[in-house]
């Protein structure tokens, strides 16, 4: 027999294989937003699964490779972060990741129905520790609904930006620690859009004095389209 | 590198063993926790901007994420370019991770799965040269057991259960497990309707649930 359609463990194993493609994937990720409790079981099945990676023969990699990796942290102007990165001050005690699934028709009713998937914009923020932030996008209200973020630091605020390709940051607002934060994104939706960047700084409690970021950016991830 | 001269025993059941062998398991028990322990402790160094901890993660670590990635990428190419993003994402978020939640490889590995996973389905490599009958036939054969023996414990439950599924959902989900396959590619690959693909593999879920969490 089938288990039930709404089985959430089901679901969350379905996410930690990978089976979930387009808008069930984006819908699962929301889950995860919404209920603690399901990114716990998507967690345990990792565990459960882990024990197959074991059986297969590892691969070292070229020997060049950790140079190139080297490279690109070390101030590679490709990124638009890399000035953040070297403005990082010593480091914070913070636990930070961002998931942000924006859906460009809002949020989707679980489970899915099949058929062509609705086109969204995704950008993974800090995974596989995706509950920590998470972001959605609501058509209807043009709200992003982010939320809140892990931040041990006690005397700093996480700040949510937005990076245009090729352009400078655009703050989104302090992210609350406690509950989810409603920004209005106005204007600013235009931003949100494919290989657009979305990053949180640590800033001082109130947010940046200066409009740019100016603590260690502790997550960010591409938009991009699945 | 692998301290089992044996493999382990194909169809013992995961009960806990007693007297000699417990003591043995016990001590391998203790080095397992060691090893995580040195993980997680160079994954806190990590957090706290120490490049130096982040080439030792990666001279630990990067040849089980690239072999992740090879699998998945089915390109050497490929894989080389997601192995980068996973330790600079690994650099990047170190902090971000949580010791209550996962182990530290597992965390490790899941980025580098949805790293690989999403820069396949970026370029819709869906009928990728990957030799994914080879792959599971390797994992079937199960020779390279693994060096330590709580992870072996683990992984006999894990192939335990898996032999009490449909024969077509085990297949499935190691395929989707190895090759980082969604419903679409699997449902495909067989030529069967996706909503088949979906039950199989729905039903296969929830018992191999009920297996590992209930041992039957």
């Amino acid at each position: 027999m089938d288990p039930p359609q709404d089985d959430p463990d089901v679901l969350a194993a379905e996410l930690a294989l990978g089976l979930l493609e387009g808008s069930e994937r984006a819908a699962a990720l929301r889950l995860m937003l919404a209920a603690p409790a399901f990114a716990r079981r998507v967690d345990a099945w990792r565990e459960r699964l882990a024990p197959l990676d074991d059986v297969m023969p590892e691969l070292a990699p070229p020997a060049g490779l950790w140079r190139l990796i080297e490279r690109r942290l070390g101030g590679d102007s490709r990124t638009a972060l890399v000035w953040w990165r070297a403005a990082t001050a010593a480091a914070t005690a913070l636990a930070a990741a961002l998931l942000a699934v924006i859906a460009l028709r809002g949020p989707a009713p679980l489970p899915m129905p099949a058929g062509v998937p609705t086109p969204q914009l995704v950008a993974q923020l800090g995974a596989p520790q995706a509950t920590a932030l998470l972001a959605v996008y609501e058509d209807q209200a043009g709200n992003l609904i982010v939320r809140p973020a892990v931040v041990n630091a006690r005397d700093r605020d996480a700040e949510l930006w937005v990076i245009p390709k090729g352009g400078k940051p655009v703050s989104l607002g302090v992210i609350a620690r406690d509950r989810p934060t409603h920004v209005a994104l106005g204007a600013r939706r235009g931003l949100l859009v494919r290989d657009a960047v979305l990053a949180v700084s640590l800033e001082p409690i109130g947010g940046s004095p200066t409009g740019q970021p100016t603590g260690p950016v502790v997550a960010q991830g591409t938009i991009s389209t699945i | 590198m692998k301290r089992l001269s044996r493999p382990a025993p194909e169809c013992r059941t995961p009960k806990f063993p007693v007297s000699q062998q417990a003591m043995e398991d016990a001590e391998a028990q203790d080095l397992a926790d060691i090893r995580r322990a040195h993980v997680a402790a160079m994954l806190a160094r990590v957090a706290s901007d120490d490049r130096a901890a982040l080439r030792e993660l990666y001279d630990r670590t990067s040849a089980k994420l690239f072999g992740i990635c090879m699998r998945i990428c089915a390109d050497q190419q490929g894989a080389e370019d997601v192995l980068q993003e996973v330790y600079i994402a690994v650099w990047n978020r170190a902090a971000g991770y949580d010791p209550e939640r996962s182990s530290p490889i597992t965390w490790l590995a899941t980025i580098a799965r949805n790293r690989a996973i999403d820069w396949r389905r970026s370029r819709q490599k869906i009928d990728a040269a990957l030799p994914i009958d080879a792959a599971s036939s390797v994992a079937d054969a199960a020779i390279d057991a693994p060096d330590r023996i709580d992870e072996a414990r683990l992984a006999a439950r894990l192939r335990a259960c898996l032999g009490t599924l449909d024969p077509r959902a085990e297949r499935a989900i190691r395929e989707a497990y190895y090759g980082g396959f969604s419903y679409a590619d699997l449902a495909k690959r067989d030529a069967v309707p996706q909503g088949t693909m979906k039950s199989w593999i729905r039903r296969g879920l929830d018992r191999l649930r009920k297996c590992l969490t209930d041992g039957g």
